[in-house]
């Protein structure tokens, strides 16, 4: 934590802003300094090391920077590489130039600097030294001189009288001070002149050197730079005594300088000394403005460096949000918002990606929206589909199926997921049986009617089967050519419960109309035969007996016949009990087995005469583990011999009859169900009768009455069962019988309407 | 390994001996010292006396002839001893002494060596001058406090040339030069009663 927020403040702007510009001040003064300043001369060291540590920090703080910038570059941070760019094009922009003015800068201040000093100045300056020394001199000597015979005078003065005779010879000589000490340097008398300058008590005392000079015999004559720089002369003579042995006498006379002469001394000194000064100091002032400069040019290399750094990372913010932003649109965030900074290009861009971002997003919504209200549209129009007991398709103008619904796929009998985006024609090579299906839609679209009717028919194993079709052409989108919906029904088995009610009417109609009148037919023919028999001759009486017993037999014929038909009208009168039909199914083929001939069974309608015909093998396949059925045995049994006696009437020609019945438990559609299959292997049935195989007085034997299959289907239905009938592949029929387990508890009792009838039949 | 690093410490201490010894060289003609300093304890003040070698390098001397003025600073700390802990700084006094060149006399211009800080004496000799400019004759400082007569005391002295006083531009080849860094260190000196 502490180290983010140190390193915030390290690569911030305030702290380097500040640093800057406390350093251009410093800068500022310290090059004040150099050029003598007072006011910051004192402060020049301290300004030099605040400016070399602050350019020490501020090179520090721009590392800082440099190697995040480094390690932005190095993991690939967005927008990094193109802020080295621009730093290092800032960076050139800025050092080539400071350089460039550094170097002319350097040049011309050391060439000024060096202009400063010329050879004719200085000699003018040593000849002013030289011929101010020399004007001095002169008035030294002068004073010598006075002080020599001064000193002469006072030789033999005894000391009593050595004070008026120093104010004697100071005003006779026109000295300011005179003073005369011992050998010990110790003050003997002193005589100055009343005056501001020479207002002190104590006479100045020449120093030690002077007086061991003095001591030694020798004269001692200066300028003396007093306080406030005025000069005096100093002169010390030694005064001898006469007396051999007597110690020596110190006079010193001192005399400041004409004013005049001590003005211009002091001025040629001053000049003097000053330009002595810059001379020496050339070199260091070389040196200081070379560090000034250089520190200038440094701190200004660095300071642009800084902002260098500062304006790419600026520059490049906006452009890496924006392509932080368009990276986030294009993996799909349209929510993406960033943060407008400033009004410039940048902000309008910033602005506009925000505003396309915005609106890319609400059209997101609004499709998101869309796609689920489509979506819930759909999935009502799936469940609306999905319960609807009619088969329904939708085929794209290209005639590609689109959709359909569960109802199709069962009334077609075929998965047609896999068959979803496939045209009709893959769909009727694909799947033969619906190939006429799949004709007629095509044909009636074709056409291009907004409504067409027509019917199809469907072949395959439970044999041909009729749907209604109903097609209907969508609303065309967009100029382009709309698809087409099509419904159907398998209308078969309303069809075939229409034809059955028919037969039954039918029936019903002759068990009424025609059985009445046999009765008296068969009774007139008998008494005509009772009562005529005897008045004939014996001739006529042959013709009489066969005409007459003729009429009886027919009569007979025709009332079994009625009464078959009436069996199949009557409704059914069924009492059912569980029932194992594989024992069922081996007492009634034991009454066929082995034996050569057959008398019709009792309720079979189809024998009126026994057939002498070679019995044919069964061999049955039953499931052991059939469970029981709810069922009528009578009627099964009924169902069962008509079945064999079918069987065995096709196999009549056979060398080899062979009635093959099975029984097994299937699930189909979620249901169990008892099948059971009698095969053959005679001739088969006639194809062209394969979809009337169960309707009344369809039958190719010329002695049956054709209702065998019609009254086995009609017991089957009564069990809520469905059978088929097809033909074998070589050569033989087989008829698939399958009533439901769970069903044939709520058997149907008589009048079965033909809608349940259909519905059942289509579960199965 | 370890005659090599023996040898490298050798080298290395070699070379520093070496630079130490050229360095000296360079300025050993040039140094400052405190020969000898007498304090002792007078009423309310302290008593100095003493003497200061100051010898200047060829360079400052060079600086001064050029009309540069060059001060010394003579720093004196009074110190009272104590037996545990570190000895106490009783007061601390600044000398300042200043000599300038003056070219139109050809003397030497010796300025803050007299009580009076006015009096400026001029000397024939440079060496007359700094001879002058290093005594130490008699000086009193005042004290602010009395001081313990049962404990003891010392003074720390020290004369060094002031950079700071000369003039700008010549600071920082003064700073970087060893040349001008004339400083005498700290010498102790006991104080007499």
């Amino acid at each position: 934590m502490a180290r983010t927020t140190l390193i915030r403040y390290a690569t911030g702007v305030v702290p380097l802003a500040v640093l800057s510009v406390l350093l251009m001040v410093a800068l500022f003064m310290m090059n004040a300094a150099t050029q003598n300043s007072e006011l910051f001369g004192r402060l020049y060291s301290l300004l030099l090391v605040i400016n070399i540590a602050g350019i020490i920090l501020l090179l520090t703080l721009i590392l800082i920077n440099l190697y995040q910038l480094a390690v932005q570059f190095r993991t690939r941070v967005m927008g990094a590489r193109l802020t080295l760019r621009l730093f290092g094009m800032f960076v050139l922009l800025a050092v080539i130039p400071v350089s460039v003015v550094l170097f002319f800068s350097l040049q011309a201040v050391n060439k000024g600097i060096d202009s400063w000093f010329d050879v004719s100045t200085e000699k003018a300056l040593d000849d002013a030294l030289l011929l101010g020394r020399t004007a001095l001199d002169a008035i030294r000597q002068d004073l010598v001189k006075t002080g020599q015979d001064m000193a002469v005078e006072l030789e033999d003065t005894p000391v009593k009288l050595v004070l008026p005779a120093l104010d004697f010879l100071r005003e006779k000589h026109d000295v300011a001070e005179l003073t005369l000490f011992s050998q010990n340097a110790e003050i003997i008398a002193a005589s100055g002149q009343a005056g501001p300058s020479t207002g002190t008590l104590v006479p100045d005392r020449p120093n030690e050197t002077i007086l061991s000079q003095v001591r030694q015999g020798q004269v001692y004559a200066n300028l003396d730079p007093i306080a406030a720089g005025d000069l005096q002369l100093r002169v010390v003579v030694p005064v001898y005594s006469r007396e051999v042995g007597a110690p020596i006498r110190i006079l010193q006379l001192l005399q400041p300088l004409p004013t005049r002469y001590a003005k211009l001394g002091q001025s040629v000194q001053a000049a003097f000394a000053e330009y002595e000064k810059l001379v020496y100091l050339r070199g260091p002032l070389k040196f200081g403005f070379t560090l000034t400069l250089s520190l200038v040019a440094l701190l200004t290399i660095l300071i642009s460096i800084w902002a260098a750094i500062f304006s790419a990372r600026r520059l490049v913010a906006p452009i890496r949000d924006l392509a932080a932003g368009t990276h986030a649109v294009a993996q799909g965030d349209y929510s993406k918002q960033l943060p407008v900074q400033g009004r410039d290009e940048f902000g309008v861009l910033v602005q506009s990606f925000n505003d396309m971002t915005r609106k890319i997003h609400n059209a997101q919504d609004q499709i998101k929206r869309s796609q689920a209200e489509a979506e819930m549209q759909r999935t009502y129009l799936e469940t609306v589909l999905g319960h609807l007991s009619s088969g329904v398709l939708s085929f794209d103008r290209r005639n590609c199926l689109r959709t359909h619904n569960a109802a199709a796929a069962q009334i077609l009998r075929m998965d047609l997921g896999p068959a979803e985006g496939k045209s009709l024609l893959w769909l009727s090579k694909s799947q033969p049986q619906i190939a006429d299906f799949c004709h007629e839609i095509r044909d009636a679209s074709e056409k291009g009617q907004a409504e067409w009717q027509t019917e199809a028919i469907l072949t395959g194993q439970s044999g041909k089967r009729t749907l209604m079709v109903r097609g209907t052409m969508l609303p065309r989108i967009q100029r382009r050519k709309g698809g087409y919906v099509v419904v159907f029904d398998d209308v078969t088995a309303l069809m075939q419960a229409e034809r059955d009610a028919a037969w039954r009417e039918v029936a019903r109609r002759l068990a009424h109309e025609i059985k009445n009148p046999l009765t008296p037919i068969q009774l007139s023919a008998e008494r005509i035969r009772q009562k005529c028999m005897s008045s004939l001759a014996h001739a006529e009486q042959m013709t009489m007996d066969r005409a007459t017993r003729t009429i009886v037999e027919q009569v007979d014929a025709l009332k079994s016949m009625i009464n078959a038909f009436s069996d199949y009208a009557r409704p059914a009168q069924m009492q059912t009990q569980p029932m194992d039909l594989n024992d069922l199914i081996r007492d009634v083929t034991e009454l066929y087995g082995g034996r050569h001939t057959s008398k019709r069974p009792t309720g079979s309608t189809d024998r009126n005469h026994p057939t002498l015909t070679k019995p044919p093998a069964v061999k049955l396949g039953l499931d052991p583990d059939l469970p029981n059925i709810t069922a009528d045995p009578g009627r099964w049994r009924q169902v069962l011999h008509n079945l064999l006696l079918n069987a065995r009437d096709a196999l009549a020609s056979n060398e080899r009859p062979l009635i093959c019945i099975n029984t097994r438990l299937v699930e189909y559609a979620r249901e169990s169900f008892v099948e059971l299959v009698i095969e053959d292997n005679g001739p088969g049935f006639p194809e062209n009768l394969m979809d009337q195989m169960f309707e009344p007085y369809v039958t190719t034997n010329d002695k049956g009455t054709g209702l065998g299959l019609a009254i086995v289907k009609k017991i089957v239905e009564e069990h809520s069962g469905t059978l088929f009938a097809e033909n074998l592949a070589d050569s033989g029929a087989r008829i698939t019988i399958r009533v439901p387990i769970g069903e044939t508890a709520s058997l149907r009792n008589g009048g079965l309407s033909p809608s349940t009838s259909d519905f059942k039949e289509k579960r199965a | 390994m370890g005659f090599i690093m023996r040898a490298y410490r050798r080298s290395n201490w070699l070379t520093a001996a070496a630079l130490i010894a050229v360095l000296s060289a360079s300025v050993a003609d040039a140094e400052f010292t405190v020969t000898n300093v007498e304090p002792r304890l007078a009423a309310e003040a302290l008593a100095l006396s003493g003497a200061l070698d100051l010898a200047l390098s060829a360079k400052v001397e060079e600086a001064l002839s050029k009309g540069i003025p060059m001060e010394v600073i003579v720093d004196i700390n009074l110190y009272r001893e104590r037996p545990v802990v570190w000895d106490a700084r009783i007061q601390t006094w600044v000398l300042r002494r200043r000599i300038s060149y003056h070219a139109l006399s050809r003397q030497y211009l010796l300025m803050g060596h007299r009580p009076d800080a006015a009096v400026v004496e001029s000397f024939l000799s440079l060496q007359s001058a700094l001879t002058s400019m290093g005594s130490l004759d008699e000086l009193s400082f005042p004290l602010n406090g009395e001081l313990d007569s049962d404990s003891n005391y010392y003074v720390e002295v020290r004369a060094s040339l002031d950079i700071e006083s000369l003039p700008a531009p010549l600071r920082p080849v003064a700073y970087t030069s060893l040349a001008w860094h004339l400083s005498s260190g700290w010498t102790e000196w006991h104080v007499q009663r």
